[in-house]
């Protein structure tokens, strides 16, 4: 859940990058991270394998935004996709303010695609919280790749609430900032509302 | 997948839990050892055991004795390590173990039996051969626990592998000692094993997963066509009724489907060929391929869904919350087409 720091005047929220293994979520953040000029962001981090795979998870912090002279820092996080880092993927989700499913195009992978989503859920479900309660898109990514699935194929399989489904191709940069932006402005538009409200 | 790696990064392979155990089972087997000198109805109990096969009355007892107790010292390290000069090492290790375990034994009972400890050792080692067997067991005992992994590990010389961090961390990192990650890729470098069809080993038919239904026709008209292959993938003795590069022909009805899998299934007298108008093609209910009727396909959802019509994937959205909140002017920060960026 989002954090305000009134000494700072910051406000902190988490975004997490979900998807199955080898899906594109570390090239999203460091698209992000190439693309923004340093003043706007810190440095990436990331526990990865000698074979690239994240293996604990990447963090990249950012800082889009600003409401009511509150600084809004993102601290944008990807879980490790591969099944056995489950317990890993759990710990990283908590607190999320605001979720990406990073969607594999390839036929090949439509499954893993689906079994990844209810994991997301399942996951969710472990802190009280369900996809119903926070912003989140579906990217379909690897769109440049020949063997792709079609978009309305996807979005019957992944996309039953209808949210916004951005394509990708994280390699190019093609939809990772419009995915991240559009996030950004579910995430911002519910803390506005709630401050509003004074629920915050 | 085990491997050589120096010793330096080793796990310990003997340390103190071992150590410990290996003194429980030598103080169990000292206090079983003690308990052998109760008298039982008028009995020495350690020698009336030993009677019921007398040693000087029984040919070769003591080679056969040895014998086992090498074999089985050999055999027992064989299993755990799996390698030949492990397994003679802990013959050696079994002789050593079994010796102390025999030392210890006539240390304690020289006494009760009133005779010096050469005298012991010799009677140990002859008629009184149950004491014998008891540091057999001991030495049993302590290779398969304590020294298990030890063995397991060819005392250390094979140890598995763990997935290293990347060495250097990043600078900045703060708290967090992660690694810098590397610049992004251009291309993608995808090594993954492509699923494998169950029906691909040998005589395991392939089955639908869990939650299963059996196929009934649904409301779905038209026909699908399929290429072959995919009906070998399921059942590679199709080979033998189909045609290369036919396509054959399903009816939509006939999907059982398995949406989250993106996976329709159909069992094999609901395809037929290009051109039939019958499932139940004389060819296929024929007594070559009777036997195939009931196995099921796998039907990937590359190979139908755009024959399908697209209204069939229409799902109803349920919106969640969040998306029927009112527009705020402050997410106007975040232009969708043009980045905050350089």
């Amino acid at each position: 859940m989002a954090s305000i720091n009134y000494a700072t005047r910051e406000i902190n929220c988490k975004l997490v990058y979900y998807g199955p293994g080898m899906c594109g979520k570390t090239t999203n953040l460091q698209h992000v991270y190439k693309d923004l000029t340093s003043n706007l962001r810190g440095e990436m981090v990331s526990l990865a394998t000698p074979g690239e795979r994240t293996l604990y998870f990447d963090f990249l912090p950012v800082e889009l935004a600003e409401i009511n002279g509150f600084k809004v820092k993102f601290s944008l996080y990807t879980v490790p996709g591969q099944v056995l880092y489950n317990a890993t993927r759990k710990l990283v989700l908590r607190g999320a303010d605001g979720i990406v499913f990073v969607a594999d195009s390839q036929w090949d992978l439509m499954q893993e695609n689906v079994e990844s989503l209810d994991n997301l859920q399942e996951n969710l479900s472990g802190y009280n919280v369900k996809l119903d309660d926070l912003p989140y898109l579906l990217q379909y990514n690897k769109r440049d790749l020949p063997d792709v699935a079609p978009v309305w194929y996807m979005d019957s399989l992944l996309n039953s609430m209808g949210v916004p489904a951005i394509e990708a191709v994280a390699t190019t940069g093609d939809g990772v900032f419009k995915t991240l932006y559009l996030l950004c402005r579910y995430v911002i538009r519910g803390l506005v509302h709630r401050f509003e409200s004074g629920t915050f | 997948m085990a491997d050589k790696t120096p010793r330096t990064e080793q796990e310990s392979v003997f340390g103190l839990s071992q150590g410990i155990i290996l003194a429980t089972i030598f103080i169990l087997g000292a206090l079983i050892a003690s308990q052998l000198q109760r008298s039982v109805g008028g009995n020495n109990l350690a020698w009336m055991i030993s009677r019921t096969l007398p040693y000087d009355k029984t040919p070769h007892l003591g080679t056969a004795l040895w014998l086992t107790e090498i074999a089985l010292y050999g055999l027992l390290t064989y299993i755990i390590s799996r390698r030949l000069w492990v397994a003679a090492t802990g013959i050696v290790l079994g002789v050593i173990f079994r010796l102390v375990a025999s030392f210890l034994i006539v240390m304690l009972v020289s006494h009760a039996l009133n005779r010096t400890f050469g005298q012991t050792f010799q009677l140990i080692e002859g008629k009184l051969w149950v004491y014998r067997v008891m540091a057999m067991l001991m030495a049993l005992s302590a290779i398969l626990f304590p020294l298990c992994q030890m063995l397991k590990t060819g005392y250390g010389l094979y140890v598995e592998k763990k997935p290293k961090a990347k060495p250097k961390a990043a600078p900045n990192a703060g708290a967090f000692a992660f690694a810098a990650k590397q610049a992004p890729k251009q291309e993608y470098q995808i090594k993954r094993p492509k699923p494998q069809s169950a029906s691909s080993g040998g005589d395991h038919f392939l089955t639908p997963p869990e939650g299963f239904t059996q196929p009934k026709p649904a409301d779905l008209e038209g026909i699908v066509n399929i290429p072959v292959k995919v009906i070998y993938d399921s059942i590679p003795e199709a080979i033998n009724v189909f045609e290369a590069n036919q396509q054959i022909r399903i009816r939509l009805g006939y999907f059982v489907t398995q949406w989250k899998r993106a996976t329709v299934w159909v069992t094999w007298q609901q395809v037929f060929p290009e051109g039939a108008d019958n499932p139940n093609l004389r060819m296929l209910a024929g007594a070559e391929t009777s036997h195939l009727r009931d196995r099921w396909i796998r039907i990937p959802a590359r190979h139908f869904v755009v024959q399908v019509p697209r209204a069939h994937f229409n799902v109803e959205k349920k919106y969640p919350r969040w998306m029927r909140l009112a527009e705020v002017p402050q997410e106007q920060q975040f232009s969708l087409e043009t980045p905050i960026s350089s």
